[in-house]
């Protein structure tokens, strides 16, 4: 069938074919700015964690590697689940509210890189603001007040 | 042989516009199917029955989106003769475990071919 499957994929470059979707976010319509700060407040304490570690302890390096790892995928976990919520959730007609909707999601965004390459606290803080910002404006396109709570103040 | 003879003949009748060809997304049906893989569906003219089997892959629209198409696999019959739907990778998937079950109308096609890409370690 190798065959077969090779000519409709050129097939396809030529006129593409509808897709069928076999997806887990199906339109389930549960949304919220929570997995992102979550996250972020992971990636906030992981920087907290590496700038304390004692590098003359034994088991330093690895414990080292080990948080940078943790701080790394939570980063990456950030801007998936804002990517969620830009692509998924925020319609057109939100930007008439929000005109700077999608400047505020590409620096959150770029704020997630900035987070992984240092060990900022500062950089991460940065990022949770942004996130709020983000928490705020969703909140906002439904008409709720939802106060803004972290888990690790 | 039979299965080069079965998909030649589906190829035909795809070129005679009795089959529709869709492009899979998304890990709900692997290891059926995995992302980017083809299938042929069978065109449903309004107002035909489709004959729909326990067990068949089949092309739908979402319930709560009617804009979404989706590919599941029949999982029964309800008594009031709708269908409900299930994956074949149930942690990667949302089916009729969220949804309950699907009205027949919202059944498009039934799967009558499966284009894998070759499986291997660095697919």
């Amino acid at each position: 069938m190798t065959l077969s499957a090779r000519l409709l994929e050129l097939l396809d470059a030529h006129k593409h074919a509808p897709t069928v979707s076999a997806h887990c976010d199906g339109p389930c319509g549960v949304y919220d700015p929570a997995s992102a700060r979550i996250a972020a407040e992971a990636v906030l304490s992981m920087a907290k964690k590496i700038l304390a570690i004692d590098t003359s302890a034994d088991g330093a390096y690895n414990t080292y590697i080990r948080y940078v790892a943790i701080k790394e995928s939570e980063a990456d976990e950030v801007k998936r689940q804002l990517d969620i919520l830009w692509h998924d959730y925020f319609k057109p007609e939100h930007l008439e509210a929000h005109p700077d909707l999608h400047n505020i999601f590409w620096q959150a965004a770029k704020q997630c890189s900035a987070a992984k390459v240092s060990v900022s606290v500062e950089a991460c803080t940065d990022l949770l603001n942004r996130i709020e910002e983000i928490h705020n404006m969703f909140w906002s396109t439904k008409g709720r007040e939802v106060p803004w709570v972290l888990a690790n103040p | 042989m039979k299965a080069v003879l079965h998909a030649v003949s589906e190829f035909v009748l795809w070129a005679m516009g009795r089959r529709s060809r869709y492009r899979v997304t998304g890990h709900s049906m692997e290891p059926t199917l995995y992302p980017g893989e083809f299938v042929l569906a069978t065109s449903r003219s309004p107002g035909e029955v489709l004959e729909i089997n326990s067990g068949d892959l089949v092309v739908g629209r979402h319930p709560a989106d009617q804009q979404i198409l989706i590919i599941k696999r029949i999982g029964r019959r309800t008594a009031e003769g709708s269908f409900t739907l299930a994956s074949d990778n149930p942690a990667q998937g949302t089916d009729s475990r969220q949804w309950g079950a699907v009205k027949r109308d919202l059944i498009l096609g039934r799967v009558t071919l499966v284009l894998n890409r070759p499986r291997g370690p660095y697919r």
